[in-house]
């Protein structure tokens, strides 16, 4: 049931931009919790980078005095992904295309990643 | 003996490195004609680190005390203890070493000195050959046991350190592989 209702979360984001190619929820343990991925990308491996990167981007916020961590980003030459903590036992993980405009995407994520912490 | 009930990954190291019962037998049975030589082993263990640049810079200053801490700890060995106090007191060492900055690199090669030097005092004092075998066999195996609890725990420091859980290390390291223990 939970389940359902995050996935639909995720069917509304990825609908709301063509350049979001796939979203994923992932407890901070790197578990997919919910994901909308495309047929070729593998639900563990997404869930265990996005995890590591979400508690590397928590420490370097820490260490660096940065305050609490709100979101990671990696641009790639194929475009970008982004992680936004999803309350405090989950990351939403956004894979999106180069030629995004990324300003309305974090927008969009970040209203759903508040609406998926709702469900949690 | 050992207390391992929800510990699935040092049972099997257990079942296949093999020290049991017996073993504790053994290395109380022998413990009177080695624990005089520790003192010795211990002054050649500090020789050889200290002719070693690397592992000298990290003993200025307190060899006097950590070679107290480390002849301690060799001794203990030979208490018969290897419960949940033995288990709790490597883990601590791989935990200090973290903060130390001693890296697994410097342990490994200890404990392979270390199972050189005590086949050695082995072979030297105990002259029944069969004793002699299960002596060395048992020493060896609880070496092989303490280095594996001190690795393990110095890993899951360093990786604590990270904010990374021992579950999501197990799902980096094998991602699209059949998962594999910690
Ligand atoms: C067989 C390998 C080793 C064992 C079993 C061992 C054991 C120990 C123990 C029992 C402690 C005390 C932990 C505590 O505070 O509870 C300790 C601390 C320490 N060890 Fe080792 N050790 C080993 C190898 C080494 C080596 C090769 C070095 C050399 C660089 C080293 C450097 C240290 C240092 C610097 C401390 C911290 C002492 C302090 O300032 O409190 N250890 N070790």
């Amino acid at each position: 049931m939970r389940e359902e209702m995050i996935k639909s979360v995720l069917s509304d984001l990825n609908s709301g931009s063509a350049d979001i190619e796939a979203s994923a929820v992932i407890s901070l343990d790197g578990l997919t919790m919910a994901s909308m991925l495309q047929a070729n990308m593998d639900e563990d491996r997404v869930g265990a980078m996005a995890a590591a990167m979400l508690s590397l981007g928590d420490r370097t916020a820490i260490e660096l005095a940065r305050g609490a961590l709100d979101q990671v980003m990696i641009k790639g030459s194929n475009g970008y992904v982004l992680l936004i903590h999803a309350g405090s036992e989950a990351v939403l993980s956004v894979i999106v295309r180069d030629k995004a405009k990324l300003g309305l995407i974090f927008l969009d994520a970040t209203r759903a990643a508040n609406a998926i912490a709702n469900l949690l | 003996m050992m207390t391992t009930a929800n510990d699935v990954n040092l049972n099997t190291f257990l079942h296949v490195c093999g020290f049991r019962l017996e073993d504790r037998e053994t290395i109380l049975r022998i413990a009177p004609i080695i624990l005089p030589h520790l003192g010795r082993v211990t002054d050649r263990f500090y020789d050889l680190l200290l002719q070693d640049e690397r592992i000298a810079e990290y003993l200025e200053g307190r060899i006097d005390l950590l070679k107290k801490t480390h002849l301690g700890w060799l001794e203990s060995l030979f208490s018969g203890d290897y419960g949940a106090d033995f288990i709790q007191r490597q883990e601590k060492i791989g935990e200090v070493h973290v903060n130390v900055r001693v890296p697994p690199l410097f342990v490994a090669a200890s404990m392979s000195f270390l199972r050189a030097e005590l086949s050695s005092v082995i072979s030297q004092y105990i002259l029944d050959r069969e004793e002699a075998g299960q002596s060395t066999r048992a020493l060896l195996g609880l070496l092989d046991l303490c280095q594996y609890l001190i690795d393990r725990k110095y890993n899951e420091t360093l990786m604590n350190n990270l904010g990374i859980s021992q579950t999501l290390l197990v799902r980096l390291q094998t991602t699209g592989k059949k998962r594999a223990a910690s």
